[in-house]
């Protein structure tokens, strides 16, 4: 027999009424996620790599692997890394995890790519400004195949979101999401997949701007990743972009 | 001892002569946008002329080093690297004529690189200064093993081995010639889609010349990355590619089609495992377009979701005739890596072996036994040998004992169409060999297996070729496991002949008395018939040997007996096939041939 409260209500009223505010909490918590301001994280990273695609309205990719197979990066959490020219441009980008967790029922996906292919007779390159426009840039663009494209998203991407306003249009015949694939699988693989860490910014053509979010480039300039680590070494990664 | 002298030489070839120009004198092939796969020329940011050492100071260096020496060659007309600051690329042909330069010199090189314009060889050190005024040497450099007696020499580099899965799949009965027409790979072009290949192994030797590929443009000015776009990331694409087509140059290793007409090596997979399938499908656009007509595509590498795009592009890459093989993946005990990332199941054949554009490759231990993971109820930890080895004795036949404690073992399942060794020695990064295991491995062994079946089969399809390596190969028992068995690429590619089919054609009712003619339809063997006719009163003979080849003809009259047998027997190598007609003799019935024609009914004629 359950004791009657004051308020007319039993003890078992006042539990489930206890776990719905709890649970209501969680939800406006959940929904004012976005609102939490985003925070620097600082891991030991052992490697970075840049992947420059080169074009009038083009990318740079940015990978890199923190130290510690383990580490995950917090929500709301990003990775802090410089990018130079040697034409005097310099930008900061922030990392964030290279791959999304498994999603209704989708597996774990990149979160920052998708495979663009477009309807028959279509030529991908005819969306590009139209994917511009979305926040998306061209990384590799099928030379022999006229009929898909890599489609960076700088992050944080929103992914889904932008995979559907693609999807929605008439000349796509599918954005497809990309999953991890390896060489040499196996558990130690599949802890260290998940800390990787990506980024990308619009690599365009020009004089440089420091700070306005772009890297400018000219054919031959090299373009230099650097990474303070905690203890105080720099990681530097340089490259070249290829003359024209 | 010469594990440290192979790590010395290889870093010295690595310091001095990564940085060349790929010697291209092929065909040009489709590149990928913005692809930088040849560097015209390599400024050598750490070169420093002021620190080159003198005429005197480079004869001490040489004694020291017992007159090992690299020697970089170079075109008689350009600056030496030491004046130009700029190594300047050398074309095949200048390479090989600065060679000659240098043996009419009276300098003998002991080795020579695959992509740079160096040698290597032992010199004296009075012959330094004639050496570096010849128009074709930019520069010499004491050798780092030159302290070591000169018994040494050959051990430079590791003498080479064929490694037991080579001999398991009975690759040499294929170079060897013993079984008919020998072939090592000619004719065919492999591509391995991977991690990258290691430019120092391919510096050795004067065969084809493989063809990196990059799908990420990147010229890094790390010279630990070297500048090559398709540099090794792991050892992995290395050690395919040595797999297959590691070449039969007395050192290291040997590939199972190591005389391919042509290799290429697309790097997809941005470090050791940042392999996304866009990356694969750009690999796949590529070797489409090289539209070979004999292409073999190696996907060492997996996915453990489906992706339609890459599947769509797998069914084109088929439909135009390229074979694809790929690794099922690897089963790790009481551990599923594709977790919690994937869909598929701890043992589950991965991506894109799955799809039946793709022949999916098991791998099988030393015994013919499923490569189970230790753990895995019905494995054993380590796999036994087989009969008669002795771990501490290599036998071509037996694995190295390091290669037998392997973690790894093989996914399964029905998509698997074929087996082969899970364990292998090859090329691994740095220059230097070593063993690992994996149905990556055993995928490669399929691959360098497919190509050599295709140089001795040139009119085969890339369907035909999978078929025939499935046909011929050693049934193991559970197809889930095996699939069609273990490849056996002797057996595939020297099939045993079709039988030999005779037919006997012309008349086997004679009313008119005159000399008739019987004809012999042959097919299947080996070609080479020899006919020997005979004729018998009864089936059962005896029968009397009659004149003929391709057809007999006999005098049949009233005199003949009928009935009578004609019996042809044609011999093709170690095949015999034959064929026997009844002939009935009617030239002396009165009543022939109207009657017993009109009236059939009336029975034989009398």
């Amino acid at each position: 027999m359950t004791a009657m409260s004051g308020l007319g209500r039993t003890e078992g009223d006042r539990r489930r009424a206890g776990w719905f505010g709890i649970a209501a909490t969680a939800l406006l918590l959940g929904a004012c996620d976005s609102l939490e301001p985003l925070r620097n994280v600082n891991p030991e990273l052992s490697d970075a790599r840049a992947f420059l695609w080169p074009r009038t309205q083009g990318v740079v990719e940015i990978t890199a692997s923190p130290a510690d197979p383990s580490f995950r990066l917090p929500r709301r959490g990003r990775v802090g890394m410089k990018i130079a020219t040697s034409a005097g441009d310099s930008e900061s980008v922030a990392l964030y995890r290279l791959w999304c967790p498994p999603h209704r029922a989708l597996p774990l996906y990149a979160c920052h790519s998708l495979v663009l292919v477009t309807r028959p007779g279509v030529n991908v390159t005819e969306l590009e400004t139209r994917v511009v426009d979305i926040g998306g840039r061209f990384s590799y663009v099928s030379e022999f195949s006229p009929d898909w494209a890599v489609v960076i998203f700088p992050a944080p991407s929103g992914l889904m979101a932008r995979r559907q306003q693609l999807l929605d249009w008439a000349e796509v015949s599918n954005a497809g999401l990309e999953g991890p694939g390896c060489v040499e699988c196996g558990p130690e693989w599949l802890n260290a997949v998940q800390a990787e860490l990506a980024a990308a910014i619009p690599l365009e053509p020009g004089s440089p701007v420091v700070g306005d979010g772009v890297v400018q480039y000219a054919p031959g300039d090299t373009v230099t990743l650097s990474y303070l680590n905690p203890g105080g070494s720099v990681l530097v990664r340089s490259y070249v972009i290829p003359p024209s | 001892m010469g594990a440290e002298i192979l790590a010395g030489i290889h870093a010295l070839v690595w310091r001095h002569h990564l940085l060349f120009q790929l010697d291209l004198g092929l065909t040009p092939l489709p590149a990928f946008p913005e692809l930088i796969d040849v560097v015209p020329e390599y400024r050598f940011d750490e070169y420093d002329p002021a620190g080159e050492p003198t005429d005197d100071e480079l004869e001490r260096e040489v004694e020291r080093a017992g007159g090992f020496v690299l020697i970089g060659l170079k075109s008689p007309t350009a600056p030496r690297s030491s004046v130009a600051r700029v190594r300047a690329s050398i074309s095949r042909a200048e390479a090989l004529a600065a060679r000659n330069a240098l043996r009419a010199a009276g300098i003998e090189p002991y080795a020579s690189f695959r992509y740079s314009s160096s040698v290597a060889a032992r010199i004296s050190a009075s012959q330094v200064r004639m050496l570096r005024a010849l128009p074709v040497v930019d520069y010499v450099a004491a050798d780092a093993v030159g302290s070591v007696e000169s018994s040494i020499l050959h051990s430079t580099v590791p003498l080479q081995d064929t490694a037991w899965g080579v001999f398991k799949i009975r690759a040499p009965d294929v170079w060897n010639g013993s079984l008919g027409p020998s072939t090592s790979g000619q004719n065919v072009h492999v591509t391995i889609i991977d991690s990258g290949l290691d430019a120092v192994h391919l510096l050795y030797g004067d065969g084809p010349v493989p063809i990196g590929s990059c799908l990420y443009t990147i010229q890094s000015v790390d010279p630990d990355q070297g500048p090559h776009c398709y540099a090794n990331d792991g050892h992995h694409g290395a050690f395919m590619g040595g797999i297959i087509a590691a070449e039969n140059n007395d050192q290291g290793v040997i590939g199972v089609a190591h005389s391919l007409q042509s290799f290429t090596s697309i790097k997809i997979c941005r470090s050791g495992n940042d392999c996304k399938p866009s990356a694969l499908m750009a690999a796949l656009d590529w070797a489409i377009q090289l539209g070979h007509p004999r292409h073999v595509v190696n996907i060492s590498l997996g996915w453990c979701s489906h992706y339609s795009d890459v599947r769509s592009l797998l069914q084109t890459a088929a439909n135009t005739g390229i074979l694809i093989v790929a690794a099922a993946g690897n089963a790790w005990a009481n551990v599923n890596d594709c977790g919690s990332i994937g869909n598929l199941g701890t043992t589950d054949v991965k991506y894109p072996a799955r799809y039946p554009e793709v022949m999916a490759v098991s791998g099988v231990t030393a015994t013919d036994a499923f490569a189970w993971p230790p753990t895995v109820t019905g494995g054993s930890s380590p796999p036994p040998l087989p009969d008669g080895c002795d771990t501490e004795i290599p036998a071509p036949e037996c694995p190295p004992q390091e290669q037998l404690d392997c973690a790894k073992g093989s996914r399964y399942g029905p998509q698997i169409e074929i087996s082969a060794p899970h364990f292998a020695t090859s090329l691994t990064s740095g220059g230097t060999y070593g063993s690992d295991c994996g149905t990556s491995g055993a995928a490669a062994f399929v691959s360098g297996a497919a190509a050599l079946v295709w140089s001795r089969h040139l009119t085969l399809t890339a369907s035909q070729v999978r078929d025939q390596l499935k046909t011929y190969a050693v049934n193991l028992g559970s197809a889930e496991q095996f699939g069609a068995g273990r490849v056996d690429v002797a057996a595939a590619a020297y099939p045993p002949p079709p039988p030999v089919f005779v037919a006997i054609t012309g008349a086997d009712v004679i009313f008119t008395p005159g000399y008739y003619t019987w004809n012999s339809n042959v097919s299947g063997g080996t070609g080479g018939y020899v006919y020997a006719w005979s004729w018998a009163l009864a089936s059962t003979g005896p029968f009397t040997s009659l004149k003929g080849a391709t057809s007999v003809q006999m005098l049949v009259d009233e005199g003949t007996a009928s009935p009578f047998w004609l019996r042809l027997e044609v011999t093709s190598g170690t095949l015999v096939g034959g064929d026997m007609i009844q002939v009935i003799n009617e030239t002396s019935n009165p009543c022939a041939p109207l009657v017993c024609l009109r009236s059939p009914d009336e029975g034989t004629p009398k």
